[in-house]
């Protein structure tokens, strides 16, 4: 599994914060042993999360200053995966955690300005790949449609431009449902309230995908070592 | 220790935390806007209108206090929303019998 996967984009209300949580909170319900850090000066996960609640096994730490990082590095030695929640704009604190990722996820609505903010964030991603920190281990990123709604037809051109682009596209989404904000309430999310609800699954989807990217990746450096 | 690199990528771009922004940058507030005054006869409609459109209130409440709610409004047999438009009523906002009734069953009534 992913040891540290960020979320990021340089856009607010993406839905950085609503998938960082639904991760989370799904590896949990599946016995893994995850942690989120908030890294967002708003805080708006670590506000929310209710220590005695029925995530209390979920750490929730919040983050927003520059030594990200090393909280992150402290906590991947317990947790797996450590997901960091970011603000939305380009900033230290992001750049300090995508330094120490290993999967940076990049949000967007099917918008032209969410689509704008996504590339500049996939480039900010090679940026920090050059540098000598992650000289040969660049972080895998991946972009993800968000609050899309079935059947339009801006969400299936946002997805065929970004394709035809060569940008690596999720094949599963995270479709607008108002299981997100109705869970959010109590800084709960789908699979914890409605574990066989349709944003659950949607969930569930999305993590699939990101397990076989890994084992993908796995495959490659294994073929590479041999 | 960053590498130059990633040193010149941290150093183009802000804190996350508004620390050094707030410093630089003076806080001006905006002069409040001037809100019209309301006349008895334009209260009248404005009361109206609202009771014609209604719009969701959601807050959050310690989960004692919704319980304590529930049987209260169950107590007295009326609804949440009348027990709390009573109680917003008591703090001296202008609140209607007819508001607290709600439109619930008017047209029932109207055609009945």
């Amino acid at each position: 599994m992913f040891g540290v996967i960020t979320l990021a984009t340089s856009k607010g209300g993406a839905g950085k914060s609503t998938l960082a949580r639904s991760l989370a909170a799904h590896w949990f319900a599946l016995g893994h042993h995850p942690a989120l850090v908030d890294a967002d000066p708003q805080r708006s996960l670590a506000n929310r999360h209710d220590p005695a609640g029925r995530l209390a096994g979920l750490p929730v730490i919040p983050e927003p200053e520059e030594r990200v990082g090393e909280v992150i590095e402290e906590l991947r030695l317990k947790h797996t995966p450590v997901i960091v929640d970011t603000a939305g704009f380009r900033n230290r604190t992001t750049i300090g955690a995508l330094v120490v990722t290993d999967l940076a996820i990049i949000p967007l609505k099917p918008a032209v300005e969410d689509v704008d903010a996504a590339i500049a964030t996939y480039d900010l991603i090679q940026e920090i790949n050059e540098t000598d920190e992650r000289e040969g281990r660049p972080i895998k990123v991946v972009m993800v449609l968000t609050m899309t709604q079935r059947g339009t037809v801006i969400a299936r051109h946002v997805r065929n431009q970004l394709a035809s682009a060569n940008y690596p596209l999720l094949t599963a989404e995270m479709p607008n449902r108002v299981a997100y904000p109705e869970a959010g309430i109590e800084g709960l999310s789908p699979s914890t309230i409605e574990p066989d609800g349709a944003a659950a699954r949607d969930i569930a989807a999305l993590i699939h995908e990101i397990t076989n990217i890994e084992k993908h990746e796995l495959r490659k450096v294994k073929e590479a070592a041999a | 220790m960053s590498s130059k690199k990633l040193g010149a990528l941290l150093r183009a771009v802000p804190p996350a935390t508004a620390r050094e922004s707030a410093e630089s940058v003076p806080v001006v507030s905006p002069d409040p806007p001037v809100l019209p005054s309301i006349s008895g006869t334009q209260k009248a409609t404005h009361l109206e209108r609202a009771l014609e459109r209604e719009v969701p209130l959601q807050v959050l409440i310690p989960a004692n206090i919704r319980k304590q709610l529930a049987l209260k409004a169950a107590d007295e047999g009326e609804s949440l929303r009348a027990l709390v438009l009573r109680a917003i009523r008591s703090l001296g906002v202008t609140v209607t019998d007819a508001e607290i009734a709600g439109k619930r069953g008017q047209k029932k009534k109207l055609t009945q």
